[in-house]
């Protein structure tokens, strides 16, 4: 039977390893995801991680239950990002592919069928990843959090110091600059097949 | 009568605001009175819809 988090965490917090390496072990790959798509490249992904699991396990006793383990995981990340950002520490320029991502995977990339669907999954997320290289560490930050974590603007806010309004300009401005990134060819599959307006609306 | 200006700005509000809130009909009223107005709505669309699928293709299972 798969332990609790309330379980690991309780464990974890009288200095029981296995049990935060458990919990480390369920959301790594989340917070990995996070880092890479914010980092752009795997090695200050994979530096990101680590300090940010550095930074969870020397501060787990500090952690109340009157959040998600996830959220306040999270809260780290998003200190640790604004962290790097200042110090500049990540590398420029760097170049990363699908390939490398999945290796933290179970089953890396080219072990899986060639299909059609996977070559556009792989293609798809490496024009986003690209697209997202062209945004501020800032525009990238807030329009992570909302899109792909699901934070409200204040609580982006509130996480970033700073002004929902600030917030929502980055969010507005990353949405154009990644319109702008990505291709028409991409975004072909999507206006080929016109929906409904009431459909187009209904999920935003 | 249409303007283009307000329904764009109309549309951002929407993307950003309002990702889980009802249609709203106003808005689709516009949407289908312009074309350029509909196409700006569903690049956009299109575009968030396509870092939603990356983002879940490569989430964790």
């Amino acid at each position: 039977m798969t332990e609790s988090d309330t379980d690991l965490i309780r464990r974890a917090q009288a200095d029981d390893i296995d049990a935060f390496c458990l919990l480390a072990q369920r959301y790594a790959r989340r917070i990995h995801l996070l880092a890479f798509h914010y980092c752009r490249n795997a090695q200050d992904a994979e530096d990101l991680s680590q300090e940010v699991w550095m930074k969870a396990y020397q501060a787990l006793r500090s952690f109340r239950s009157d959040s998600s383990f996830y959220t306040w995981l999270r809260r780290i990340t998003i200190n640790a990002f604004l962290n790097h950002r200042r110090s500049t520490l990540f590398r420029k320029n760097g170049q990363t592919t699908a390939v490398q991502l999945v290796q933290i995977d179970d089953e890396p990339l080219e072990s899986r069928a060639v299909s059609p669907e996977n070559i556009y999954t792989k293609v798809l997320f490496e024009n986003v990843v690209d697209a997202l290289a062209e945004l501020t560490p800032s525009q990238r930050l807030a329009f992570l959090l909302r899109h792909y974590e699901g934070m409200t603007y204040d609580e982006i806010a509130a996480a970033m110091n700073c002004s929902s309004g600030t917030v929502k300009k980055g969010v507005s401005r990353a949405i154009t600059k990644l319109r702008a990134k990505l291709s028409p060819d991409t975004l072909a599959p999507d206006l080929d097949t016109p929906e409904p307006l009431t459909s187009l609306a209904s999920e935003y | 009568m249409h303007s283009c200006k307000e329904t764009k700005e109309r549309i951002t509000e929407l993307l950003l605001d309002e990702a889980d809130s009802t249609p709203d009909t106003t808005l689709s009223a516009e949407l289908l009175k312009c074309g350029d107005c509909r196409n700006e709505f569903a690049t956009l669309k299109a575009t968030l819809r396509m870092t939603k699928r990356s983002r879940e293709q490569s989430a964790p299972t």
